[in-house]
């Protein structure tokens, strides 16, 4: 009895280190744009917000009959946005060979509706030109607080003037079974202490592979 | 020496707070909602990482079935029973509410009741805070996100000021009591305790659960906001209003549970800590351990008001 509580007590101290639990969510969309060289230059990015975010970050726009939102106020919208991604690294990490590399401010932001949803466009050049025999780009927000993931499907990254023979791997979030904490064992208070060991993976990346 | 120590404890607590205070407070989220949940932040695995990912999915499915209330309205039942899971389940995640219930918890002498009470009404405080704001910044004056941003943010401030007072409040409390066990424990012959009469303490014990309940459930949660904004959008607030009430009873059935613990393990950490000892030795370990907790609570609340919501909210 005194293990079982002290197990519940141990969830509730361990699990609020999980702090900025996710309340945005973003399908999102890429494409990895290449110079007539066939390096990589920028990606353009298509985020699309859940009805949730959309409903809020919309909130008090005047509508026409049509339900769609005054254009002005989406394009104020899209550049306050934009503005403060740099704050956060664009939530764009890229690496050309496994070197980090560094990103322009965002250009060619607009928002469109489509129903109850509002996307996010927005084109951001690399400050170089990078080869693309292995460049990744990862979209995520390390703080969680937005939970990205790229589109389920086929075309959720594009290459844009890609040289021929590219190959593009997506590997989007995934949480691992979690059938281990059915039950509270001593295995669960030793995989809670070394919190590293079990995986939740909420990487969320694009790997481009150019001959 | 107690006092050596317990003093060496205090400053060590203040030189911690004003060395994270000075480190600049993190960036604001660019997709922020709400105040400071949408800062910092670190990233997480293990059951911490599967508690966030069942969050997400009952955001996500929430969502699906408010968007088809106006045509179905049988899922609003689908809607209701996912609310009061995702309350559960974020009770169990993030939010300071616990911090100060707990907190009230290991400082107070019957304090199961009490403490059930208190987290269920911080729950209910909470839900109502987010349906006061959200029905009138959208009915009322159709405000922008910006602005209730910024309501949000200086209600969080609010509430944080209100855990810093509640913490010193139980605080001072806390330390006389142990300073006059000091003096009388330690005099031979002088066996008996100086403290305030029934009255004055119950006075005294109603006021410190209301500041309690206000310091835990003043500060609205962004998932209770967000349903309720898209409620509204929908031109179902309702709907909103009834998710946000059965998420509050998830939330409040949660941290009762957290408080029934939080009873017991004092229990234990006070026989344990008090060992062999008796009498006044044993009564003043007791109350060196509630005025630390007291002193957790000022820490707590001081972090969140420099503006570190994001590291050290789920404490």
């Amino acid at each position: 009895m005194i293990r079982f509580l002290l197990a519940i007590f141990a969830v509730f101290l361990v699990a609020p280190r999980a702090e900025a639990h996710p309340h945005v969510f973003v399908g999102a969309k890429a494409e990895v744009i290449f110079d007539d060289k066939g390096q990589v230059i920028g990606i353009n990015h298509a985020w699309t917000f859940d009805e949730q975010y959309s409903a809020f970050a919309t909130m008090g726009f005047p509508k026409g009959s049509d339900g769609k939102f005054e254009a002005s106020k989406l394009a104020e919208l899209a550049k306050v946005n934009v503005e403060s991604l740099g704050d956060f690294s664009y939530f764009t990490h890229a690496k050309a060979a496994g070197k980090k590399v560094a990103f322009a401010p965002p250009q060619n932001y607009r928002i469109e509706q489509n129903g109850n949803a509002i996307t996010l466009f927005l084109s951001l050049p690399l400050t170089q030109a990078q080869s693309a025999k292995l460049f990744s780009v990862e979209v995520m927000d390390q703080s969680y607080f937005v939970a990205f993931a790229f589109d389920p499907a086929a075309d959720a990254v594009l290459l844009h003037k890609g040289p021929a023979g590219c190959k593009v791997t997506v590997n989007r979030p995934k949480a691992e079974d979690l059938t281990n904490y059915t039950k509270l064992s001593d295995q669960m208070f030793q995989q809670l202490s070394d919190r590293t060991a079990v995986a939740v993976s909420f990487s969320n990346k694009a790997i481009v592979a150019c001959p | 020496m107690k006092w050596g120590l317990s003093l060496g404890l205090l400053l060590l607590c203040v030189a911690m707070v004003l060395d994270t205070a000075l480190a600049q407070a993190p960036p604001r989220n660019p997709f922020a909602v709400g105040g400071m949940e949408s800062r910092g932040g670190v990233p997480v695995s293990g059951f911490a990482g599967w508690i966030l990912t069942k969050q997400a999915e009952y955001t996500r499915a929430m969502t699906a079935l408010a968007l088809r209330i106006k045509s179905d309205p049988a899922a609003l039942m689908g809607l209701l029973g996912l609310a009061f899971s995702y309350g559960v389940f974020h009770a169990a995640g993030p939010g300071h509410g616990k911090a100060v219930v707990a907190a009230y918890i290991v400082a107070n002498e019957r304090a199961l009741k009490r403490g059930v009470g208190i987290a269920m009404a911080a729950a209910m405080l909470q839900g109502l805070v987010a349906i006061l704001i959200v029905g009138f910044l959208t009915l009322v004056i159709s405000a922008s996100a910006r602005t209730m941003n910024s309501v949000v943010g200086g209600i969080e401030m609010i509430s944080f000021a209100a855990i810093v007072g509640f913490g010193l409040w139980l605080f001072w409390r806390k330390a006389r009591a142990v300073w006059s066990l000091w003096r009388t424990g330690m005099e031979p012959g002088c066996d008996h305790v100086h403290l305030p009469g029934p009255e004055v303490a119950e006075t005294a014990s109603l006021r410190e659960a209301g500041t309690a309940v206000l310091a835990a459930g003043l500060r609205p949660c962004s998932g209770a906001i967000l349903i309720l904004v898209l409620a509204a959008s929908q031109g179902i607030l309702w709907a909103g209003l009834l998710a946000v009430i059965a998420m509050s009873l998830g939330t409040g059935l949660a941290t009762s549970l957290l408080a029934v613990m939080a009873v017991f393990l004092k229990r234990v950490a006070v026989s344990m800590a008090a060992g062999g000892l008796q009498g006044p030795m044993a009564l003043l370990v007791l109350r060196a351990l509630e005025a630390l907790a007291a002193l957790a609570v000022v820490a707590f609340g001081l972090l969140l008001l420099a503006g570190y919501g994001g590291w050290v909210k789920g404490l």
